[in-house]
């Protein structure tokens, strides 16, 4: 005989982020999912947030690693509320753990939550953690074609940081072709150039950031 | 991408409703999956014939139903089929759309006695 089921097949996870996605609204908390691959800045972009941000709002930080805690100890100066955690081979971070590092934060007085997902365009894309938005970022050193070799990231994002504009003049990165294939798979995503070594940019990022806020206060 | 995860939570799934419906052995799933997610079919496969194995579902033909990513055009409403990850309207070449298809992860049905 035929059974209807009808079941999300990762419904676990599925029922986890929707419950992070409830929480967060209800303490009034933005999370962003930062993704891009390894070496594009997500630890950079956090730095240069964390330290202009702090003075604002209340933040905190979910670190995704596979091994190490060099990112973490990276944002120790910022003197925020970091989680780590070292998924310990698996290449995405999953709503089970989020949710896990969100009680060992006092979620009512945060402002921001950021997570640094692991450094991978493809896996977590995949994966919903509850965020309000993923942010995607690439690096003018890994080449223009990387928007239409991850389609589900660029497709998905709320935003794209493009990182490292101060390497243009020495590659050939191809900014209309990157700019155009973004657009392609995702209508007027705001497109960010920054630089986080040279502190070039990042007011745009900022002001997002602040703009987003102020959605999820309305 | 997991298709091993996937399957994983497919597994609980076919046992849940197995036991529920009292059956002694399932004999096919079907699955219907977005083009979006990434999952490739023979990797489903494998993984299905590899956890399958020495359960109720041992031995079962999975049929994996591909569904294709659809868009609705905020602008003019219409709705048509992404091709080649053109997420934009051809009837008015808006990029305000919404993906309404294209990501499912679902078990649909499954047949067993």
């Amino acid at each position: 005989m035929e059974i209807k089921v009808i079941k999300h097949l990762l419904d676990a996870s599925q029922k986890k982020a929707g419950e992070i996605r409830n929480l967060l609204a209800e303490k009034k908390t933005l999370m962003v999912n930062i993704i891009g691959s390894p070496g594009s800045g997500k630890t950079s972009l956090l730095e240069k947030t964390l330290a202009a941000l702090k003075p604002k709002y209340a933040l905190a930080v979910i670190e995704g690693d596979v091994a190490t805690d060099r990112d973490a100890v990276r944002l120790q100066k910022y003197d925020v509320p970091i989680c780590l955690i070292n998924t310990e081979g698996a290449c995405h971070l999953e709503p089970m753990s989020i949710r896990k590092s969100l009680d060992e934060f006092d979620l009512g007085n945060l402002d921001i939550v950021f997570v640094e997902n692991v450094g991978n365009l493809v896996c977590p894309a995949e994966f919903d953690i509850g965020e309000h938005a993923k942010i995607a970022i690439a690096s003018v050193a890994e080449g223009h074609d990387k928007p239409e070799k991850y389609p589900l990231l660029f497709n998905e994002c709320k935003a794209v940081v493009l990182n490292k504009v101060d390497l243009l003049p020495y590659t050939d990165f191809d900014k209309n072709y990157f700019y155009e294939s973004v657009c392609k798979l995702n209508g007027n995503v705001p497109i960010i150039e920054t630089s986080c070594r040279a502190a070039q940019g990042l007011d745009a990022w900022f002001t997002l950031l602040g703009e987003m806020r102020a959605e999820l206060l309305k | 991408m997991h298709e091993f995860s996937i399957v994983e939570g497919l597994m609980g799934i076919i046992e849940e409703t197995a036991q529920k419906h009292s059956l002694c052995r399932v004999d096919l799933v079907k699955l219907k999956i977005g083009a979006m997610r990434q999952a490739v079919p023979e990797a489903l496969q494998f993984a299905f014939e590899a956890l399958a194995d020495g359960t109720v579902a041992q031995g079962a033909k999975i049929i994996i139903e591909e569904i294709p990513v659809r868009i609705k055009c905020n602008d003019c409403s219409g709705e048509n089929t992404v091709k080649d990850y053109a997420f934009f309207c051809p009837s008015c070449e808006s990029r305000q759309v919404t993906v309404i298809q294209g990501k499912e992860l679902f078990i649909e049905s499954l047949e067993g006695d």
